[in-house]
């Protein structure tokens, strides 16, 4: 049940980022829809490592089952990896809005001619 | 575009993602846990393996150590691009600083403050955490000085050069990590195979060069994090 | 055991990280450090591919574990077939940065051995999410390099490039993850294994999302609007490096994916053929059509870059060996001829101080030397026999015919007519009378000497584009042992999975 319910949690959220960069007008915001869809996939990702009963795969000597590390190295890989175009992206922003004087996408390509 | 325009391409694009959710829904939600995984492995012989019990760093830094190589020079790469496109304005030298009451309530904490992130790096191979969640405390922290003190303060103790250097020189000393394997001959970033020290499971010193990766990645996070920081900040005339 | 296929990936690495270190030392060291490492990534590359042409596909697996627990490498003919391109590209790339004074630009060195890196690191791995880390390193570096010049075009097309980018890479992310869910691996051989435990609906949301994150990056119609904007905003010599070298590790991609990881290359995979025979006829068209009506020149070469992805994407879908064979040597070849086009279009470009193609008048007097290296590779991409370009052409309009697939074909044909129409326009105002005097490598502001360096570049590349079709037998029949080792996976990774480790 609640690996069911991640899932339609990531779905919703990938669409949602999704929604938010195709259609949002302001570039910071674009940015931060980008930032949306990739958590979503980390969502994703835990949701595949999730077993039912398991706890964090720390070891310790009472604990029977254990979660699935492999996808919690993946998230933490893209969230890193993320991050790193995130801020690319937010240099990309200054510098534009250094040449333009606004953020807003449409006088951009209007004042592009 | 009319304003009508963009409200019908909303709703278009609504629509359009509405279906493209509808199909991934279809091919996720049915998805069982399959059989046999690799983490089957990892779980039941990961400790015995590699000394240490935290299994995600164990993964990370050890099975898969090539893939956090790759990710961290993902990061050293942002840095790189970031310095070049802010490159050509002078960096910022101000004066901001907050209140005096924040000042006052952080500097009587601060050193205590800085008690995580070293527990969460020299202990990740041990408990939950690693390189990559120490070395960005350690960039917010080291970014919390600018922004209490202003960057006037803070630049000349902590320069763009000095972060540069520990940055490249972090990054160097992981691949000189693995070439040991190379010269050892077991394959690159061997780890107990290429002769470090396994230990205990539980001892500080156990794992291999998990704990040495850990440091080296949390330097070369902090560093790089606290460098996008200052070149963002640049006033570019 | 050898350590080359790792070592490709490693020294370039060192070398970034070496150069910006060298950034605060004096210029002599940093141009050493810069000089020694591109010679010794192309070195390593050689006696790789020789390695692996004589005693047949390398396994190497990183940090001494077995094959699913650890990250495997894996080295075949099509990684080689693409990590030359690769070498040569990043190698002329170097020498004509040196010599036309692109070199001069900040960092620009750390970035092209990080493309160095990041590219090898595709071609070499056997691990899918290995491959995922490295295409993201990739992504990163071009779309600095797209910014590179901070003017105010190159930063919005940067912007758009990694919006495109950003979504490719969470595509490629959602199906990595529902291939992990599905077979339990993430090495490549494994998952060729298990991929039939997939069930249908899982396996074909992970192939579209497989093509439409590689599309992109390739610039498969209609993801393709990034391109031209992206390849007009960076340098002419950024801009041969992307549409030669970044275009085809895309493409790499691709082919790894969709035939040794899903296993396409049996029966069932008609719809995904005829998916890709239709998807390339588009990109034919879209691509012949919009450089047709562009009149800013590196804008039309990178609509024409388009169209012939879509010359690779209809060999792909013809469905058979020779099909696959044709498009990777068309893959092969194109890097060769697009390259010297955008090189020598630099030229021009400087001389004349814009792309604007009607303001191209000329240049046939004024750089005559460069002009021969551009008509010479224009007639080698439009496809006049003997060329390499009408070699590949063939190949593919052969395997098309074998399979009776007619309509293809005429797209082809035509394609040709259209392309030899927008070249030929720009080399009938290139031969007139230039209207300004004073013109020539002076008006491009660089010395001979600078000139000749990129000149010495421009014709090695001509020559290959003109001898190609001339090579023996043996060359060609790499790539068709590629294409035959990517449609016949599950026995090639019993192989391989037997204890190939050299």
């Amino acid at each position: 049940m609640i690996r069911e319910m991640s899932f339609v949690a990531a779905i919703s959220v990938f669409c949602i980022g999704l929604y938010c960069v195709l259609t949002d007008r302001n570039l910071i915001k674009i940015c931060v829809g980008l930032s949306i869809m990739e958590s979503s996939i980390v969502l994703l990702l835990v949701a595949i490592a999730y077993r039912e009963g398991g706890l964090a795969p720390v070891f310790s000597a009472e604990i029977e089952t254990y979660v699935d590390p492999v996808p919690h190295a993946l998230a933490l890989t893209a969230i890193v990896i993320g991050a790193g175009v995130t801020a690319v992206a937010l240099g990309l922003s200054v510098l534009i809005y250094r040449h333009f004087g606004t953020l807003n996408i449409d006088k951009i390509w209007r004042s592009l001619g | 575009m009319s304003r009508k325009g963009k409200r019908r391409q909303r709703w278009i694009v609504l629509g359009v993602l509405i279906c493209c959710a509808l199909v991934l829904g279809t091919a996720i939600l049915p998805m069982s846990v399959s059989a046999e995984r690799v983490s089957d492995h990892y779980i039941r012989y990961g400790v015995s393996e590699t000394a240490a019990l935290n299994l995600v760093s164990a993964v990370l830094l050890d099975y898969r150590s090539f893939d956090t190589l790759g990710e961290a020079t993902v990061i050293f790469a942002a840095v790189s691009a970031v310095s070049v496109l802010m490159s050509g304005g002078g960096l910022s030298r101000n004066r901001r600083t907050l209140s005096n009451l924040a000042r006052c309530a952080v500097a009587n904490i601060y050193p205590v403050l800085w008690l995580f992130p070293l527990y969460v790096i020299l202990h990740g191979h041990l408990s939950p955490g690693g390189g990559f969640h120490g070395g960005v405390t350690m960039g917010v922290l080291l970014i919390m000085i600018s922004v209490l003190y202003g960057t006037a303060f803070s630049l000349p103790k902590l320069s763009l050069t000095a972060l540069s250097y520990t940055e490249y020189s972090s990054a160097l000393a992981f691949i000189l990590v693995g070439l040991a394997g190379v010269v050892h001959g077991s394959g690159f970033l061997s780890n107990i195979g290429a002769g470090f020290f396994k230990g205990s499971p539980g001892d500080l010193v156990s794992a291999g060069f998990l704990p040495l990766l850990n440091v080296i990645i949390g330097f070369k996070v902090a560093a790089g994090l606290v460098s996008i920081y200052y070149q963002l900040l640049r006033s570019g005339d | 055991m050898s350590h080359l296929p790792v070592l490709v990936i490693v020294i370039p690495l060192i070398f970034a990280f070496l150069s910006s270190l060298a950034g605060f030392w004096p210029s002599a060291v940093r141009r050493g450090i810069v000089g020694v490492g591109f010679l010794l990534h192309p070195l390593c590359v050689v006696l790789l591919v020789s390695r692996m042409l004589i005693r047949g596909p390398l396994l190497y697996e990183v940090g001494g574990w077995a094959a699913p627990l650890g990250i495997m490498l894996l080295v075949d003919e099509l990684s080689v077939i693409f990590l030359c391109i690769l070498a040569l590209g990043m190698f002329f790339a170097f020498l004509y940065s040196f010599s036309t004074g692109t070199a001069r630009q900040e960092k620009l060195h750390v970035f092209f051995f990080l493309l160095t890196a990041s590219i090898s690191g595709q071609m070499v791995a056997g691990d899918i999410f290995n491959l995922f880390v490295f295409l993201e390193l990739t992504t990163v570096v071009s779309i600095a390099l797209v910014a590179l010049k901070k003017k105010r075009r190159p930063v919005i097309s940067a912007f758009v490039y990694m919006v495109y980018a950003a979504i490719s890479s969470t595509l490629l992310l959602i199906a990595i993850a529902l291939l992990y869910n599905a077979t339990g691996t993430l090495t490549m051989a494994h998952i060729a294994q298990r991929i039939s435990y997939m069930p249908p609906a899982s396996y074909a949301v992970v192939l579209v999302s497989v093509v439409i994150s590689l599309g992109i990056k390739i610039g498969l119609v209609p993801l393709h609007f990034w391109q031209a904007d992206a390849y007009d905003g960076a340098g002419s010599t950024v801009a041969g490096i992307f549409s030669g070298v970044v275009m085809k590790a895309g493409v790499y991609a691709l082919l790894r994916l969709i035939f040794t990881v899903l296993g396409a290359g049996g029966a069932h995979s008609r719809l995904l053929f005829g998916f890709l025979l239709m998807a390339g006829c588009i990109n034919i068209a879209a691509g012949h059509i919009g450089a047709l009506f562009q009149l800013n020149l590196k804008k039309m070469l990178a609509f024409s870059s388009i169209a012939h992805a879509g010359y690779i994407f209809v060999g792909i879908g013809s469905g058979t060996a020779a099909g696959l064979a044709a498009a990777v040597f068309h893959a092969f070849n194109h890097f060769f001829l697009k390259t010297a086009l955008f090189w020598s279009g630099r030229f021009f470009i400087a001389g004349k101080r814009s792309s604007f193609i009607p303001r191209m008048r000329g240049i046939a007097v004024s750089f005559p030397a460069m002009f021969i290296m551009f008509f010479l590779s224009a007639l080698a991409i439009v496809g006049i026999p003997p060329t390499a370009g009408f070699a590949s052409k063939w190949l593919i309009a052969l395997a098309l015919q074998e399979r009776g697939l007619l309509l293809p074909l005429v797209f082809i044909a035509a394609g040709t007519v259209v392309s030899l129409w927008y070249y030929a326009r720009i080399f009938v105002l290139a031969v007139q009378h230039p209207h300004e005097t004073g013109n020539g490598i002076q008006g491009a502001r660089m010395t001979k000497r600078q000139a000749a360096g990129a000149l010495l570049v421009l014709m090695v590349l001509c020559l290959y584009s003109l001898s190609a079709a001339f090579f023996p037998q043996d060359f060609y029949s790499v790539f068709e042992a590629a294409a035959f080792r990517l449609r016949e996976p599950a026995e090639y990774m019993e192989i391989l999975l037997a204890g190939a480790l050299q």
